[in-house]
């Protein structure tokens, strides 16, 4: 296990992940980048220099103290938002918009109520018109997350997990190069928390897309990604890079994930705490 | 209560609510309580004489129709336990008696004693007189308004509809047309009377106008406040997913909006009835608001009452189908909202 | 209101009511008491007379034309501010006739005459009134406890057809639209007799079509109709441009010393206070002879309380309506009596409804 803190970002050996198509999975890059809001006249630097680089096919997780900015670099990075300054590229075009390739999973699950399960799911297919020659894949993302069953029920009718599981089966139909997940377990509970996180790695797996994973659950962070990001408070900057390549699938007792978790905590200055 | 009746409820073919006996009692004591009711109203009005020198027609009439509402009451009492749907006349046996109470008290107070005078206040069988002789004009009268109505309410309500839209996705239309919604909207539709008449082209046309004004208001208020009021999260998604404006106007905007399009149709539906009489004030050849004009001038409030009930029960009856309708599209909202 | 031959019916009943009575008296508590104090009154026959009928001995305090004693009675007198046929009441208050007579009058103004002055009057609101009698007679079978003492006038409705259409004659309007400002408006009452007396269904062969009083030129400008009927100033001012012709007026014809305008009376001042009753009518007749004397002065005082229409035209109008021409007792009594019989002709009042005995219900003689 390499432990490397921040300087550029240092050749990463991809964790097995068998039979898959390595470059399925688009790359990112955030060039220099940074962001304010303007509040009340005055700016608020919310990102301060942010450079960081994910490869085809890797997960990367960001860590940060809460309120620090992390959701506003996943807007940055979906294209929502516009940085104040700095670029940001997916596969070397600059990134100026939503897109379907690099879809988001907020928070909340946010469904249509007004739409069943099923319907919600091709959303996505339906924006684009390719609903009817790809509406087989809903049937089949519908069955990946679990939810066959549930596909003609309404979102008030379903659970926190299934409504986050219909959210990610919602992601997955547009079958996205960059997957952005902000957030995506924190409504839940610990139990379902902890199935929900060994689901996401077995898609991530299967799919190959890159995946950016804000959160601020360290074990999380550690049982997922490839690499964990570290933000400092507001202003963020990126006070360390993490390396993680412990195999597929990971026990959450593995005393190597030990290291790494106490490196990624002494990071986030609570090094004395676990 | 005999025993063959309890062994009835015992093996009852639908489930009851409660045990046995509770049923039995409150069954016998209200249906008892309803039937004596409409029969001590029927009794009254028949053996009652009324006011000398009266000449209300159909007095026997409304006796022998009291006398049949009591018969509801019975025919429930004997046989609901069996029938299901008749469970339906025990929830309304409160009502019931309640009505006959009512309706025995207005026919003492008028016909009987004379207390309030006439022509103000007709007798239960004066009212009735006039559905008797009358109801040829009244249902004339029924379609032509229904037929107005439609006319304004639906193009009120589309372009209140398309407006509210408008106003709620584009700020630059927003601000040429809030101003004008502002202050035109609110204005009576007795103030519009001469402007629509001189402008528009037929007194028709005028008419619809004015139940359209009154329609849209509401709902363009409203769909604009629901259009503007969807959440910012709702866009988000649609726009990470890959959708074009169009698409988020009419698949995520109009619907997120629907609950909030609804009050505005249910509001523009009431305003539209208030609008009715004015609007049917020009060149109109039937419709309730001209009969009810018409009622009012002559003094013949009997007609009146009788034209305003009829109004009520459509009123009512339009409201209840645009509540069938929200129940069709808005069914979602069953799981998150209490309605 | 058909009037039932008395007792004989309710005799009979009693036996059979109070047994009924007695039977109900276990169910509702309600039901009975009410029962019982319709039985008693059943018993001593002593229910509600109807208000109207029958004479009432009333005490002849003063005879007609003997001033009021006291201080001036203070009344109320509903009134249609623009309507020039009630160019009585403005004169006689101006021109101190209501303070002869010891009285001393407010008005109260009504936009749109309707029974919504009988009501006034009825219920008290207004002590007195000037309105149309065809308006007024129908509301009046309704039974409001309302007295006609005086005929006021004569004159002031017309029926225009628009030039530009071929109406010429009365004949013409078979099969043609008329506007009018309301479906009781004095207009289409009176020309809808006119029209039966020349065997025109008014019903059947003549359209009436309702609009805004002010709007019913537009309205035959539009093609809506063909005619209108409605009364002055309005109608005298439309046919100052020439565009319009009249047809027929309710001083045509047969019709020449008709009554158009009425004085009524409540009928509790009446009843109670005779002599106040009997100054009003007098003082109001002797303004209807200053107006016909004097038109030009009365039209400037109407004018004063923002009536429409320049002095001259107004003067014009009076002129041709025929104040002088204010028929009491029984030349009154005739008159209503024909314009009833002639309404039900048209189906305005009901068939069976008895001309003599409604006259008698709804006149009160204060003048002799």
């Amino acid at each position: 296990m390499v432990v490397a803190s921040i300087a550029a970002a240092p050749a990463v050996r991809q964790a097995q992940r068998p039979g898959q198509t390595p470059h399925r999975g688009a790359a990112l890059e955030l060039l220099d980048v940074s962001h304010r809001f303007d509040l009340d006249d005055r700016p608020l630097p919310v990102l301060e220099h942010i450079s960081l680089r994910a490869n085809p096919g890797e997960l990367v997780a960001i860590l940060g103290p809460s309120g620090c900015g992390k959701s506003t670099l996943l807007r940055l990075v979906a294209g929502l938002d516009a940085p104040s300054f700095g670029q940001l590229r997916m596969d070397g075009v600059t990134i100026d918009g939503p897109d379907p390739s690099r879809v988001v999973v907020f928070q909340d699950p946010t469904l249509y109520p007004w739409r069943s399960v099923r319907s919600n799911v091709a959303l996505g297919l339906e924006a684009r018109g390719l609903l009817r020659s790809h509406g087989a894949r809903v049937e089949e993302v519908l069955q990946l997350v679990g939810l066959s069953h549930f596909a003609n029920a309404y979102p008030h009718q379903l659970s926190g997990g299934m409504a986050q599981r219909a959210a990610l089966a919602r992601a997955l139909v547009n079958e996205p190069r960059l997957l952005i997940l902000d957030e995506p377990l924190g409504k839940l509970d610990s139990l379902t928390r902890i199935a929900m996180q060994g689901e996401l790695a077995s898609l991530w797996q299967r799919a190959g897309f890159t995946a950016l994973l804000v959160t601020h659950d360290v074990e999380e962070a550690l049982v997922l990604a490839t690499r964990v990001i570290v933000l400092s408070e507001r202003p963020a900057r990126i006070k360390a890079e993490i390396i993680n390549d412990r195999p597929y699938p990971r026990h959450r007792g593995d005393p190597r994930l030990a290291d790494v978790r106490r490196e990624v905590l002494t990071q986030l200055g609570l090094g004395d705490s676990w | 209560m005999s025993s063959s009746s309890l062994d009835r409820v015992s093996a009852p073919p639908i489930a009851v609510l409660g045990p046995p006996q509770t049923i039995n009692y409150r069954v016998w004591i209200g249906g008892s309580a309803a039937m004596s009711a409409w029969l001590g109203a029927a009794l009254l009005t028949a053996f009652w004489p009324d006011v000398p020198d009266s000449d209300w027609e159909y007095t026997r009439q409304l006796a022998v129709i009291f006398a049949a509402v009591a018969v509801g009451p019975a025919f429930a009492l004997l046989a609901g336990q069996r029938i299901a749907p008749l469970r339906r006349i025990w929830r309304a046996i409160p009502w019931l008696i309640a009505l006959a109470v009512l309706l025995t008290v207005w026919e003492a107070v008028t016909a009987k004693l004379a207390l309030l005078p006439m022509p103000f206040f007709p007798p239960p069988q004066g009212v009735l007189e006039v559905f008797i002789d009358d109801w040829p004009r009244l249902l004339d009268g029924v379609f032509a308004s229904l037929k107005l109505l439609a006319r304004g309410y639906l193009v009120g309500a589309a372009i209140g509809f398309v407006v509210g839209v408008a106003i709620g996705w584009s700020r630059a239309i927003g601000y040429w047309i809030h101003p004008i919604l502002r202050f035109v909207g609110p204005l009576p539709a007795t103030a519009w009377l001469p402007l629509a008449f001189f402008v528009l082209p037929s007194s028709l046309i005028a008419s619809t106008f004015l139940i359209a004004l009154a329609t849209g208001f509401p709902v363009a208020v409203l769909t604009w406040s629901g259009v503007a009021g969807v959440s910012s999260a709702y866009y988000d998604v649609a726009r990470t997913l890959g959708a074009n404006r169009w698409f988020l106007i009419v698949k995520v905007a109009i619907p997120a909006a629907l609950p909030y399009v609804f009050v505005g149709l249910f509001m523009g539906l009431g305003n539209s009835f208030a609008v009715l009489v004015v609007a049917e004030m020009l060149g109109v050849k039937s419709g309730l608001g001209w009969y009810l004009q018409w009622a009012q001038s002559w003094a013949a409030y009997a007609n009146m009452y009788a034209a305003l009930f009829v109004m009520a029960l459509i009123c009512s009856s339009l409201i209840t189908l645009l509540f069938r309708l929200r129940d069709r599209l808005l069914s979602w909202q069953k799981g998150l909202v209490r309605w | 209101m058909q009037i039932r031959p008395p007792s004989d019916v309710e005799e009979s009943r009693h036996a059979l009511s109070r047994r009924t009575m007695l039977a109900l008296a276990g169910s509702l508590g309600a039901m009975t008491s009410l029962g019982a104090f319709g039985v008693a009154r059943a018993y001593t026959g002593a229910g509600a007379l109807r208000q109207g009928l029958g004479d009432f001995p009333i005490c002849r305090t003063a005879a007609s034309g003997e001033p009021l004693a006291g201080p001036p009675r203070q009344l109320k007198l509903a009134w249609n501010a623009t309507a020039v046929c009630t160019a009585s009441a403005p004169i006689a208050k101006e021109r101190g006739i209501f303070a002869k007579h010891n009285l001393d009058v407010d008005f109260i103004n009504f936009g749109g005459s309707t029974e919504q002055l009988l009501e006034a009057i009825a219920t008290g609101k207004a002590d007195a009134g000037i309105g149309m009698a065809l308006r007024w007679l129908k509301p009046l079978e309704q039974g409001f406890d309302v007295r006609i003492t005086a005929g006021v006038h004569g004159g002031c409705l017309r029926l225009l057809a628009a030039k530009s259409s071929d109406i010429e004659s009365i004949a013409d309007l078979r099969g043609k639209s008329i506007a009018v400002s309301d479906q009781a408006s004095p207009g289409k009452n009176f020309f809808s007799i006119v029209l039966a007396k020349q065997g025109i269904d008014a019903e059947k062969d003549v359209e009436w079509r309702q609009y805004p009083a002010d709007l019913l030129r537009l309205a035959v400008e539009k093609g809506e109709a063909q005619a209108l009927a409605d009364s002055d100033p309005q109608t005298y001012l439309w046919l100052k441009d020439g565009k319009f012709s009249e047809l027929a007026t309710n001083l045509s014809g047969e019709f020449s010393n008709r009554l158009c305008c009425v004085l009524a009376i409540r009928g509790s001042l009446v009843r109670g206070e005779r002599p106040v009753a009997t100054a009003l009518t007098h003082a109001v007749l002797e303004a209807g002879d200053h107006v016909a004397h004097n038109p030009a002065d009365a039209a400037a005082v109407f004018s004063s309380y923002g009536g429409k229409g320049s002095v001259p035209d107004l003067t014009a109008m009076l002129q041709s309506h025929t104040h002088h021409d204010h028929p009491v007792g029984d030349a009154l009594k005739k008159q209503i009596a024909l314009y009833t019989d002639e309404l039900k002709l048209v189906n305005v009042i009901k068939r069976n409804t008895d001309s003599t005995k409604f006259v008698e219900r709804i006149y009160a003689d204060v003048l002799s």
